[in-house]
């Protein structure tokens, strides 16, 4: 049995933070959070806690997205409505809004494991935790970092560059 | 020395590397200006990937909308919650306990669908010997009801148990089908009273936890609590705030951990013989000894 107080207290803020860049909702994931540290409490050992955490809290949203695909796509929609709607609000709220849209489609874009891997590092897991919870070798998850990083990057620059000549467009 | 794959760049850059590889790679950097720059290419991507999810943090809530009613993720808690329920920090427990009685009448009037005991009677293996007396019967059926009615229609030991005091001022369980629910109110607390008490509980004046669940529906976790006051249902259903919910998470893991060290929520059984030979097995999510003082209240001290 765990001190789930304590887990709470020191992985907390990273699993919300994590599970909100990943899902795209902040309640969803304090959600998901939560529902991790309920399963923490009735697990009896756990070899990397923080690892346990994240692989948790990774079942917990496959399980939903399973069950409800539904509100993947009206989460999509919204973001997408999101980058339409904002067309004259003031300046830095726009560009934060088309940020943001452009972040989250060009995370969606990465494939599944990359995705996780990449959220993961940045909550500050090391190798052999992302590997145990994502179910890869350890040797494997710098080539996988390494693939999603670039292609976040580049995906994300391609969509500015689509955003650039759609404002260009509209100007001219 | 080969150049170094990407893979490699980067769990070096993220200090992962194990020591003989970071050796002769930074042995090899040292010297090969590809790699060189490869590694200043990889820095900027790090960068870049990290400046890029921070954008993804300002993000509101309630942006996905709740599911389907008819779908709603149910996740029932162990019996460790159940039983920590009752010391609950969030004040849950000081509802239900310091309530005077006049709003304990209110709760009784309070009717909505009855709740399920988590205490399962299990039949016994050998066939009953005499049919069930159908009095003694009739409180522990009404108040069990998700217990399978054929199953307690041959427990011979419901013949054998002691007739259950029915319990006090009592709604009618038809009650539950045609009454509108009456609830209070308390803060984002609504507290609603349920049926019949099983013959178990009804003797307890204190306020007893009879089950905890959690429903999941959108944004919300909705805990419902389920406990018996003088031999009256009342089930406890809470609607938190996502910062409630992160303070009753503390809470609750406080309440939680103190509990669950004193009963073990896995399942477990007593089996004895009573003095016709007959077998009985009681079975449920209780320690042995709760299971010991269950089976003292139904048979007696000497079954």
């Amino acid at each position: 049995m765990h001190d789930v107080d304590r887990l709470f207290r020191a992985y907390n803020e990273m699993l919300v933070r994590y599970l909100t860049r990943r899902l795209g909702d902040r309640d969803w994931a304090e959600e998901v959070a939560q529902e991790t540290f309920v399963r923490a409490l009735r697990q009896e050992t756990m070899t990397n806690e923080r690892a346990w955490l994240f692989t948790v809290a990774n079942n917990l949203v496959r399980d939903e997205a399973r069950k409800d695909s539904r509100r993947r796509k009206h989460l999509t929609l919204l973001f997408e409505e999101e980058r339409d709607r904002v067309v004259e609000p003031e300046e830095t709220a726009m560009e934060r809004a088309q940020d943001a849209a452009m972040a989250r489609a060009a995370v969606d874009g990465l494939a599944e494991r990359d995705r996780l891997a990449l959220l993961m590092r940045e909550e500050g897991l090391d190798y052999s935790e992302i590997a145990s919870a994502l179910g890869l070798s350890a040797g494997s998850v710098g080539t996988t970092l390494a693939r999603a990083r670039r292609r976040l990057v580049e995906q994300y620059e391609r969509l500015q560059q689509e955003q650039r000549r759609r404002e260009g467009n509209a100007a001219s | 020395m080969q150049h170094l794959d990407e893979g490699t760049i980067h769990a070096w850059l993220d200090g992962e590397l194990p020591d003989a590889e970071r050796a002769a790679a930074e042995a090899h950097m040292a010297q090969c200006p590809e790699c060189a720059a490869a590694v200043a290419d990889a820095r900027g991507f790090i960068a870049a990937s990290s400046r890029i999810l921070t954008a993804l943090d300002a993000v509101p809530g309630g942006v996905v909308p709740a599911p389907a009613k008819e779908s709603p993720r149910r996740f029932v808690v162990s019996r460790a919650w159940m039983a920590a329920a009752a010391v609950l920090v969030l004040g849950i427990g000081t509802v239900i306990a310091t309530r005077p009685a006049r709003d304990v009448a209110v709760l009784r009037v309070a009717e909505t669908r009855p709740e399920s005991t988590p205490i399962e009677v299990a039949p016994t293996t050998v066939p009953p010997a005499e049919p069930a007396p159908a009095p003694a019967e009739k409180p522990l059926r009404r108040a069990t009801k998700r217990i399978d009615k054929d199953q307690l229609r041959n427990a011979p030991m419901v013949a054998q148990a002691p007739a259950p005091k029915p319990a006090p001022a009592a709604a009618p369980a038809t009650m539950a089908d045609s009454a509108p629910p009456r609830a209070l109110r308390l803060g984002q607390v609504v507290v609603t009273g349920v049926g019949v008490a099983s013959a178990m509980e009804a003797d307890s004046a204190a306020p007893q936890v009879v089950s905890r669940s959690f429903t999941v529906e959108g944004a919300d976790t909705i805990v419902t609590t389920i406990y018996t006051v003088k031999g009256v249902r009342v089930s406890l259903i809470e609607h938190p705030s996502p910062l409630e919910r992160q303070r009753a998470a503390r809470s609750f893991s406080d309440a939680v951990m103190a509990k669950a060290r004193e009963s073990a929520p896995t399942e477990n059984s007593i089996t004895w013989s009573d003095s016709t030979g007959r077998t009985r097995t009681l079975r449920g999510a209780m320690s042995q000894a709760e299971l010991e003082r269950l089976k003292a209240q139904l048979f007696g001290a000497t079954p």
